[in-house]
C-alpha cells in the first residue's frame, strides 16, 4: 500500500466522521445550552460531553483491541469500530469548539442588511459567502475542521486496533515505514504530503480564530436553544449516554475489577513505590511542558500575528512521531549532545506537540475569563475584611482555577503521549506511559489496569493539592 | 479670548477627597498599530471629572490605566490612593472601584450577590452578611430598578440591566474614587437622569470622587466639575468644565460640550455690531445668541432648521455678502428663508 | 491571567530549569559513594529482565540504568537508536532479544568485540567468532494452536497450512520483531523468489496479519483464529493464563527449527567499558541462563546448566532448540528481506 492510498483512506475517513459528528455535537450543544439554568446539571452534561477528550488512547485502545480482534474476519467491521470510536471523540472536540468560540460578530441584522443591497454581481456573492463564513457558519466550520484534523492525526488507537492493515491510516503507515528503516529525511518528506492537507484545513481556522482583545464579560452565549423538542432531547441524551458507555462505563466494567488484584500484585512484587515514583516524575515532566506550552501560547496570542500562530502550530500538526524523530536527530548535534540524555528533549517535544492545543485553551480562557471581570474582583482585594475574601474567591473562580484546569488538561495529554516519551526519554527515567504499553504488550492486564488507575488518580490528587496551595498564594499577576 | 459664562450650576463643585488622585507623566500605551495613549501628562484632582473624546480617542485606555488594569508602556502614573481611609470602621471601603465599559460582571453570581459581595468590605467574616449589607443591596436594587431581576445571572440580563448592575455594584463597593467607563450607556435616555441622581446622591453623601467617560455633553455639564478631552490618544484640554463651556481654546474643543458659535475677532462687528471689540475670537453658545426679526436688519436668513433644543440658521450679511451658519435657541419663533433679522447677544 | 509579555520568559526559564536539573545525574549521591554505573539497552521483556539486572546490581554493586525496547516505540527500536547515537554513545551494553538486529549493528560499526570468560559455554553457531556478539537464552518460533478448535498435531497443522483457506491463521506483520527474523530464515532457505511466492500465496489464501506476536497469541487464545505463528514466550503466556492452547515448533523443510537466542554486545566507545564487560560475563553465566529459563518467558538455555532445575516443558524446548538452524545466512539476507518488505508494505 502506498502513502497516497493511506492518505486517501485517512482523508476520506476524517471527512466522513467529522461530518457525521457535527449534527450530533450541535444537538448536544443545544442540550448544554438549555441546561444552563440548572447549574449542576449543566456542569454534568458538559463534563459528560467533553469526557472522551480526556480518556487516554491507551485505555480506549486496550479496551477495544480484542473487540477489533474478534472482528478480524470483516475489514469493514474493523473500520466501522475505529470510525465509531473516533466519532465520539470528535463529537466531544466539536462541543469544546462551540464552548471556546465566542458569538459571531456578524449578526442576523448584518446579514439581512447585506441582502437588502443584493445586486447579483460576483462581488456581492463573494461578500455574502464571506459574511456567512465569519457569521453563522464560523463555529460549525471550525468544529468541522477541528474534527477532521483530529481524526486525520490519530495514531495510537489505530495502531492498537489494527488488524490486517485495517483501519488504514497514514500515521500508522508512516510509523511502519520508519520502523522498516526509512531514514528521517524520508519520513519528513512523507509527512510533508500529509501536512499539505492539514495546512489547507488549518488556514481557515487561524483566520477565523477571534482576535485577542477586550472580551465582553457577560457574553451573549445564551443561545436561543432554551427549549428543546423531545426528539432533539432524546437524541442528545442518547448520544451522551453512548459516549459515557463507550469511554467510561465499558472500560471500567471490562477492566475495573482487575485493578484491585493488580494493585495487590504490584505490592507483592515490591513495585508499588517505584511506580509511584515513576508516575510522579512523569507528571512533573508533563507539568513543566504544559505550563511552558501555555505560556508560549499566551505570548503567541499576545503578538497576534497569523504567521507566528501558524509557525507555532505546524510542528504539533506533524504529530508526535515526527516531532520525536526530528528532535532525536537535532539533539545528536554536538552542540546539543550534552543535554541529549536529559529530560530536555522530551520536554521540548511535548511543548511543540501541545502548542496547538495550548493555543485553543488560551482562546477558551480569554473567552471564559474576561479581563474586566477579573480586574473587578481584583479591586476588592484592597478592601480588607470580607470583601477582600470575596475578591480572592472570585479571582480563584474566574482565573486561577481555570488556568489550573487548563494546565492540568495539557499535562494530562502530555502524560499519556507515548511516542514522545518512548523516543526521547532519558535513559534513567522510564515514563509511566511507556511502562503501561509494555505491560499491555506482555499481557499483564492486572498490573496494567492498576498502574493506569494510579496514573489517573495520582494526578487528580496532585491537582487538588495544587489547587489548595495556589488558592492561598498571594496575587502576583494582578496590579 | 472672551466668552460669556452661562453655566451656573455644576454638581462637580463638591469638596474633593484629596487634591490629586492621579498624576500622569509622559504616559504611553502602545496599541496594535498606533499608540492608544500617546505621551499624556495630566493631573486628575478630586471631585467629578469627565473624560471626553470621540470614539477611539483613548478614553477607555486612559480609564484602564487609571484602574490599573493595564500598565503604561512607558511613562509614570503616580497616585496617593491607598487604603488609609478604607476598610472596616473607616468611611470608605476601598480606595478605588470601577465600572468597565462591558460591565465587568461575574458570570456565576446573581444580581443580588454582586452587591452583597462588594458591600461586605466592612464585615470581618465573609460567611456572615449583616443587615446593613442586605439593606444596602435592597436599596440599590430598588434605585436601579433591578429588584425583580435580583436572582438572575448576568447572562440573563439585558445590556441596560447589566449597565445598571455594574454601576450599582460600584456604589455598593463604597470606594474613595469611582471610575466609570461610559456608565449607563445602554440605559434608555428616559431613565438615565434618574440613575445619575442616585450616583450624584451617593457622591454627595460619601464625598467620594468620580472619574467617568462619556460622549454626552449634557451629562458632563450637569455632573462634572473638571474635564479631560482626548483626541487620538493625546490630551486636547484639561481644566474646569465651566471654562471648557464658556472659554474653549478652539472650536474643535468647544464641540465636546455641544454646538458653539465661533466668531473671529474681525468678524464680530459684522455680525454683532454692539458686542465689545475683542482681540481674539469669541465663542458663543446657542443660548447666548438671539436671532431677532428686524425689518431693517442688514442680515437675511438663507436657511433655517429647527432641531428641538436649538436651531441651525444660515445667514447672509447683505452689504458685505458674507455668509455664516449659527446655532441658537429660537425662543419659540419660527424663522424662514428671506426674512430680515439682526443678531443679539443675550449675556 | 498571566501577562502575555512575560510568557515567553516564563516558558524559557522552565525549559532551562529542566535542562539544568536534568544534566545533573539523579543518582549523584550514589556516584559520590563511589558506585560504578552502567547503561544497558535491553530488548528483552522488561519485567523478566529487571529481576536479572537487579541480581547483577546486588552481586556487583554496579548501578544499572536500563532502557527497554518499548512496544510503543518499534518505530525507532533500540538498534535504530544505537545507530543514531553511535557518534557519542550513552549505552554500554546492548542486550537484544534476538540476534539479527545485533548482527546488523556489527555492520554499522556500532559494536566492539569482547570475548567473555563465559562465551565458551555457548555453542559456536550462536556466537560471533570475533566476539562482536554472543547469544544466550533463546526462544523458538512456534505455531500456537487453539485446542478447542483443532488438535495440535503436526499433521493437522500442516493440513491447514499447506492447502485451503488461511482465514483462521494469524501472523504478525513481518516488518519487525521475530517475524522479520522468520522471513529472513525463509529467505536464506528458499531464496527471494520462493519467499515472495509464499508471501503472496498466504495472503491470497486469506491469512490474518496483525501488529505483533502478542496479538497473534490473543487471537488464537480467544478462539478467533485456530493457528498462529508466534514465539515460545508468547505461547507460554497463554498457557499460563489457562487458555486452551498448545504449541508446536515451526520446522523448515530441512526439519530444522528456528531458534532465536538473546544476544549481548559491547558498544564501541561506550562510557563504562569495565562495568559493561562484567555485565556481559554475568549474562552469559549458567546462573543467568537458568534464571531466565525459570522465568515466565521460559528462555531456553543454550549453554550447559543444571538440568534438574529445568521443567519438563523446558527440556522439551531444549530438544527443539538443538535442531535450530544456523542464523548466519539469515543475518546476511536480513537487510534484503527488510528492503523488499518495506516496498511491499509502504509502496516505496
Amino acid at each position: 500500500m502506498t502513502l497516497e492510498t493511506a492518505l486517501g483512506w485517512s482523508i476520506g475517513r476524517s471527512m466522513l466522521v467529522t461530518t457525521a459528528a457535527l449534527p450530533l455535537s450541535i444537538l448536544v450543544w443545544r442540550l448544554i445550552s438549555a441546561s444552563k439554568q440548572f447549574r449542576r446539571i449543566h456542569r454534568l452534561v458538559t463534563l459528560a460531553a467533553l469526557m472522551p477528550l480526556f480518556v487516554p488512547d491507551l485505555v480506549t485502545g486496550f479496551t477495544y483491541r480484542m473487540t477489533s480482534a474478534r472482528l478480524i474476519h470483516s475489514e469493514v467491521a474493523t473500520e466501522v469500530l475505529y470510525a465509531a470510536l473516533l466519532l465520539f471523540r470528535i463529537f466531544a472536540l466539536q462541543v469544546a469548539v462551540r464552548i471556546i468560540l465566542p458569538s459571531s460578530s456578524v449578526s442576523a441584522e448584518a446579514l439581512y442588511s447585506w441582502k437588502l443591497v443584493k445586486d447579483d454581481s460576483t462581488g456581492w456573492w463573494l461578500s455574502w459567502l464571506r459574511l456567512h463564513v465569519l457569521g453563522p457558519l464560523r463555529t460549525p466550520l471550525v468544529a468541522w475542521i477541528g474534527g477532521a484534523l483530529f481524526c486525520f492525526q490519530e495514531f495510537e488507537t489505530a495502531a492498537l486496533l489494527q488488524i490486517d492493515r485495517h483501519p488504514i491510516t497514514w500515521s500508522v503507515w508512516l510509523f511502519d515505514a520508519h520502523a522498516a528503516g526509512e531514514p528521517l529525511a524520508h519520513s519528513l518528506l512523507f509527512t510533508s504530503e500529509a501536512m499539505v492537507f492539514q495546512v489547507v484545513l488549518l488556514l481557515p481556522i487561524i483566520l477565523l480564530l477571534p482576535r485577542r482583545g477586550p472580551q465582553t464579560s457577560t457574553g451573549t452565549r445564551l443561545d436561543s436553544a432554551s427549549r428543546l423538542s423531545p426528539a432533539v432531547l432524546a437524541v442528545a441524551v442518547c448520544s451522551l449516554f453512548a459516549v459515557l458507555g463507550v469511554f467510561i462505563i465499558w472500560p471500567l466494567w471490562a477492566n475495573g475489577l482487575e485493578a484491585l488484584s493488580g494493585l495487590r500484585a504490584l505490592a507483592d512484587q515490591g513495585n508499588l513505590t517505584s511506580r509511584f515514583q515513576q508516575i510522579t516524575y512523569s507528571i512533573l515532566a508533563a507539568t513543566v511542558a504544559s505550563v511552558a506550552a501555555l505560556q508560549l501560547a499566551i505570548g503567541v496570542r499576545a503578538l497576534g500575528r497569523p504567521w507566528l500562530t501558524m509557525l507555532a502550530v505546524v510542528p504539533g500538526l506533524c504529530g508526535s512521531l515526527v516531532i520525536s524523530l526530528t528532535l532525536l536527530a537535532v539533539f545528536q548535534v554536538p552542540l546539543l549532545n550534552a543535554v541529549y540524555d536529559s529530560w530536555l528533549p522530551m520536554v521540548v517535544a511535548s511543548i511543540l506537540l501541545m502548542l496547538p492545543r495550548a493555543l485553543l485553551l488560551v482562546v477558551l480562557l480569554e473567552v471564559l475569563s474576561p479581563r474586566t471581570s477579573i480586574h473587578s474582583a481584583g479591586l476588592l482585594r484592597a478592601a480588607g475584611g470580607a470583601a477582600a475574601v470575596h475578591g480572592r474567591n472570585l479571582i480563584w473562580q474566574l482565573d486561577r482555577i481555570r488556568w489550573l484546569i487548563a494546565s492540568a488538561v495539557l499535562a494530562h495529554w502530555c502524560l499519556w503521549d507515548v511516542a514522545v516519551a518512548s523516543t526521547l526519554r532519558p535513559v534513567r527515567f522510564e515514563p509511566i506511559v511507556v511502562r503501561l504499553y509494555n505491560e499491555m504488550h506482555y499481557g499483564r492486564t492486572e498490573t496494567l489496569v492498576a498502574i493506569t488507575l494510579l496514573a489517573l488518580v495520582i494526578p487528580l490528587g496532585l491537582i487538588c493539592i495544587a489547587a489548595v496551595v495556589w488558592k492561598r498564594l498571594p496575587e502576583i499577576n494582578h496590579p | 479670548m472672551y466668552c460669556r459664562r452661562r453655566l451656573e450650576t455644576s454638581a462637580g463643585d463638591k469638596p474633593s477627597v484629596t487634591d490629586m488622585l492621579w498624576e500622569l507623566n509622559q504616559v504611553v500605551l502602545v496599541g496594535d498599530s498606533d499608540n492608544r495613549i500617546d505621551g499624556v501628562s495630566l493631573t486628575i484632582a478630586g471631585g467629578v471629572t469627565a473624560v471626553m473624546g470621540y470614539s477611539g480617542a483613548g478614553k477607555t485606555s486612559l480609564l484602564n490605566l487609571l484602574a490599573g488594569m493595564e500598565t503604561p508602556s512607558s511613562g509614570v502614573i503616580s497616585t496617593p490612593l491607598e487604603g488609609d481611609e478604607t476598610g472596616p470602621g473607616k468611611s470608605f471601603s476601598l480606595p478605588l472601584y470601577w465600572v468597565p465599559q462591558d460591565g465587568g460582571l461575574w458570570p456565576q453570581l446573581t444580581v443580588r450577590r454582586h452587591l452583597e459581595v462588594v458591600s461586605a468590605a466592612k464585615l470581618r467574616d465573609p460567611a456572615v452578611l449583616n443587615e446593613e449589607s442586605q439593606e444596602m443591596a435592597d436599596k440599590l436594587l430598588a434605585q436601579f430598578d433591578l429588584t425583580h431581576r435580583q436572582q438572575a445571572v448576568p447572562a440573563r440580563l439585558s445590556k441596560g440591566e447589566q449597565s445598571r448592575l455594574s454601576v450599582a455594584r460600584a456604589l455598593a463597593a463604597n470606594p474613595t474614587v469611582l471610575l466609570m467607563d461610559e456608565p449607563l450607556a445602554h440605559v434608555d435616555s428616559v431613565r438615565r437622569p434618574k440613575y445619575w441622581n442616585v450616583i450624584r446622591e451617593h457622591l454627595g453623601l460619601t464625598g467620594a470622587s468620580l472619574v467617568f467617560s462619556t460622549h454626552e455633553p449634557e451629562v458632563v455639564i450637569s455632573e462634572a466639575g473638571s474635564a479631560v478631552c482626548l483626541n487620538e490618544g493625546q490630551v486636547l484640554y484639561t481644566g474646569l468644565v465651566t471654562d471648557l463651556y464658556d472659554d474653549p481654546p478652539d472650536l474643535q474643543t468647544a464641540g465636546f460640550l455641544g454646538p458653539a458659535n465661533w466668531f473671529a475677532a474681525d468678524e464680530l462687528p459684522t455680525w454683532l455690531p454692539r458686542y465689545p471689540i475683542q482681540e481674539n475670537a469669541v465663542c458663543l453658545r446657542p443660548e447666548s445668541l438671539e436671532v431677532r426679526a428686524d425689518e431693517n436688519g442688514v442680515i437675511e436668513i438663507l436657511s433655517f432648521r429647527f432641531s428641538g433644543s436649538y436651531a441651525e440658521t444660515g445667514l447672509k450679511h447683505l452689504s458685505s455678502s458674507k455668509e455664516i451658519k449659527i446655532v441658537h435657541r429660537p425662543a419659540g419663533k419660527v424663522h424662514h428663508a428671506g426674512q430680515r433679522v439682526s443678531l443679539g447677544n443675550l449675556s | 491571567m498571566p501577562k502575555p509579555g512575560s510568557s515567553v520568559v516564563v516558558s524559557g526559564v522552565l525549559v532551562l530549569l529542566v535542562a539544568a536539573l536534568s544534566v545533573v545525574p539523579p543518582s549523584s549521591s550514589d556516584l559520590d559513594n563511589g558506585k560504578q554505573q552502567l547503561v544497558v539497552y535491553c530488548a528483552h521483556d522488561a519485567t523478566h529482565a529487571e529481576s536479572v539486572i537487579r541480581r547483577f546490581e546486588t552481586q556487583t554493586g554496579i548501578l544499572v540504568d536500563v532502557r527497554f525496547d518499548e512496544e510503543a516505540n518499534k518505530s525507532l527500536g533500540l538498534t535504530n537508536l544505537l545507530i543514531a547515537e553511535k557518534e557519542k554513545p550513552r549505552c554500554d551494553v546492548f542486550w537484544n532479544n534476538q540476534t539479527l538486529g545485533t548482527i546488523r549493528l556489527m555492520a554499522e560499526d556500532v559494536l566492539q568485540p569482547y570475548i567473555s570468560i563465559n562465551a565458551d559455554r555457548i555453542p559456536d553457531n550462536f556466537r560471533n567468532e570475533a566476539g562482536y556478539w554472543t547469544g544466550f537464552a533463546a526462544r523458538l518460533r512456534v505455531y500456537i494452536v487453539n485446542t478447542d478448535n483443532m488438535s495440535a498435531t503436526v499433521n493437522d497443522v500442516a493440513a491447514v497450512l499447506d492447502d485451503g483457506s488461511l482465514r483462521r491463521v494469524a501472523i504478525a506483520q513481518p516488518l519487525f520483531g521475530t517475524t522479520l527474523s522468520h522471513y529472513s530464515v525463509l529467505m536464506d532457505q528458499w531464496g527471494m523468489e520462493r519467499l515472495k511466492q509464499w508471501q503472496s500465496s498466504i495472503h491470497e489464501r486469506g491469512i490474518r496479519e496483525v501488529r505483533g506476536n502478542s496479538m497473534t497469541k490473543d487471537l488464537v487464545a480467544e478462539g478467533v483464529c485456530d493457528i498462529g505463528f508466534t514465539d515460545t514466550d508468547d505461547a507460554f503466556a497463554a498457557i499460563d493464563a489457562d487458555k486452551p492452547v498448545d504449541m508446536l515448533p515451526v520446522r523448515l523443510e530441512s526439519g530444522r527449527t528456528i531458534c532465536l537466542p538473546n544476544s549481548v554486545a559491547l558498544i564501541k566507545n561506550c562510557p563504562h567499558p569495565a562495568a559493561a564487560k562484567k555485565f556481559i560475563d554475568f549474562l552469559l553465566s549458567a546462573e543467568s541462563e537458568l534464571q531466565m529459563a525459570n522465568s515466565p518467558s521460559r528462555q531456553i538455555p543454550l549453554g550447559p546448566v543444571d538440568e534438574l532445575q529445568l521443567s519438563p516443558a523446558l527440556l522439551q524446548l531444549q530438544k527443539w532448540a538443538a535442531d535450530g538452524v544456523s542464523l548466519e545466512g539469515a543475518a546476511s539476507v536480513n537487510r534484503q528481506v527488510l528492503d523488499w518488505l518495506t516496498t511491499e508494505y509502504t509502496g516505496r
